[in-house]
């Protein structure tokens, strides 16, 4: 069912900018705005208390401060480290939570404002992520264990959480159909506009324009690129997608690669993954038939049978 | 008398021996063989016993100790409000197209974005 809105007409956006980037909300009914914002921030405050690794009081930090020990942990941080780790399965370890220590090494151990301008540092020497299986999970008692020596950073999966439990909240609450893009990775719930909610599609976060905008019915729908969080490691140009097998940033394939899934954290866990396999990507997601536009760094587009592409991306 | 007995009987068993060599080596041979298929027998049973014993054991303090292996929980997958209690499950969908589907697996959404030439609120892959 389509609510008559058309989507021509939902031009009032609640920004903000929290956990690191912005947010963005959009709701089929105007006079639904400000509670959906009300309901949208408390969402983002509750994983940000959760789930950061860069708060010295987040639920996480001190999971992480306990490595070796079994943790009770709240319900929040159990579903948020449970989807990472099913996350981590479903892309075969590409997209692992385990990457904390990597991380921290790269520089990256505070928020990312603070590690644009670049860091001191050498680069560490390629070592492989302790991986997903060194995290136990007792579901009966809601309890995590993580391997000595080993930090979660559940960055990859914690944003995309969010915009989909906030989503799901907002309509829940309010009935209305809602978008929820946390930089850039939506999540749609509840009944769409006429034609869907428009996204716009950039090739790169240097794009002043999209490229390219589909209508999103239902699901989610992220981008995830190299460019969008570089920082100079010394000399050397680093990103925060993390290869697990090396521990240092994937080799650059492509650009961005965005995915349309089932949820937000299926898409944004498959646009990860395509950046870290490289060339390999296409055949993976057209396994999956999920949407996917790929920017090659050369600018080419490639997208899957499932995407709509557009007449430029059809010539490639 | 019970000296000179005994003296004869001793006699006779020297002389029986001396008589028929092979036999008396054959019967040492079969008492021998039969002694070391009952110890046989017996160090089977100890191991079958030890083997199954250990199993039990290790059965029990598997289950005692929690939390050491990965056990995948039976909610449903990233995207929905969940809680997993033993014996059942809470799932809060709310919202379609958020809920994970089939729980497990990365799945195309309900319906494949389209193209539009609606501008467009918000973008993806800018930021």
């Amino acid at each position: 069912m389509t609510s008559p809105i058309d989507a021509g007409a939902l031009t009032r956006v609640y920004r903000t900018h929290q956990l690191g980037t912005v947010a963005e909300l959009v709701v089929t009914n105007s006079g639904d705005l400000f509670d959906a914002s009300e309901l949208l921030n408390r969402e983002l405050e509750r994983i940000d208390r959760v789930a950061s690794r860069f708060r010295a009081d987040s639920e996480l930090t001190a999971l992480n401060a306990a490595a070796g020990t079994d943790v009770p942990v709240s319900e929040d941080l159990y579903e948020a480290v449970d989807t990472a780790i099913r996350m981590a399965e479903a892309t075969e370890g590409l997209v692992d939570p385990t990457i904390g220590h990597a991380l921290e090494s790269l520089g990256y151990d505070r928020d990312f404002q603070d590690v644009a301008p670049g860091v001191a540092g050498t680069m560490p020497a390629p070592c492989p992520v302790p991986g997903w299986r060194a995290v136990g999970m007792d579901p009966q008692h809601r309890i995590v264990t993580v391997a000595p020596g080993c930090t979660l950073d559940l960055g990859a999966t914690a944003k995309a959480l969010a915009a989909d439990k906030a989503a799901a909240t907002i309509h829940e609450h309010l009935g209305c159909g809602v978008l929820v893009s946390l930089g850039g990775d939506a999540s749609v719930a509840g009944p769409p506009p006429t034609g869907g909610f428009a996204i716009g599609v950039a090739d790169s976060c240097r794009s002043l324009t999209p490229a390219q905008t589909v209508a999103v019915f239902s699901g989610g729908l992220a981008s995830s690129g190299i460019d969008t969080r570089r920082w100079r490691l010394d000399k050397t140009m680093v990103h925060h997608i993390v290869d697990p097998t090396t521990g240092l940033p994937a080799t650059p394939c492509w650009r961005t690669v965005s995915v349309a899934a089932a949820n937000c954290v299926q898409a944004n866990a498959a646009s990860t993954a395509a950046c870290i396999m490289g060339t390999s990507a296409v055949e993976w997601l057209e396994a999956r038939r999920l949407p996917a536009r790929l920017v090659g760094r050369d600018g080419t587009v490639h997208c899957t049978s499932a995407w709509p592409c557009s007449d430029e991306a059809a010539a490639s | 008398m019970c000296v000179s007995e005994f003296v004869s009987t001793l006699t006779r068993m020297v002389e029986a021996r001396e008589s028929n060599p092979s036999q008396v080596r054959r019967a040492a041979a079969l008492r021998r063989d039969r002694a070391l298929s009952r110890v046989s027998g017996i160090t089977a049973g100890i191991g079958i016993a030890s083997v199954a014993g250990l199993g039990m054991i290790g059965f029990y303090v598997a289950k005692a100790f929690p939390g050491h292996q990965y056990a995948h929980p039976t909610t449903p997958s990233a995207g929905t409000s969940s809680t997993n209690v033993a014996g059942g499950v809470e799932q809060n969908t709310g919202a379609t197209g958020n809920t994970g589907v089939g729980g497990q697996g990365i799945t195309p959404p309900p319906t494949a974005p389209q193209s539009t030439p609606v501008a467009p609120p918000v973008t993806s892959g800018a930021s």
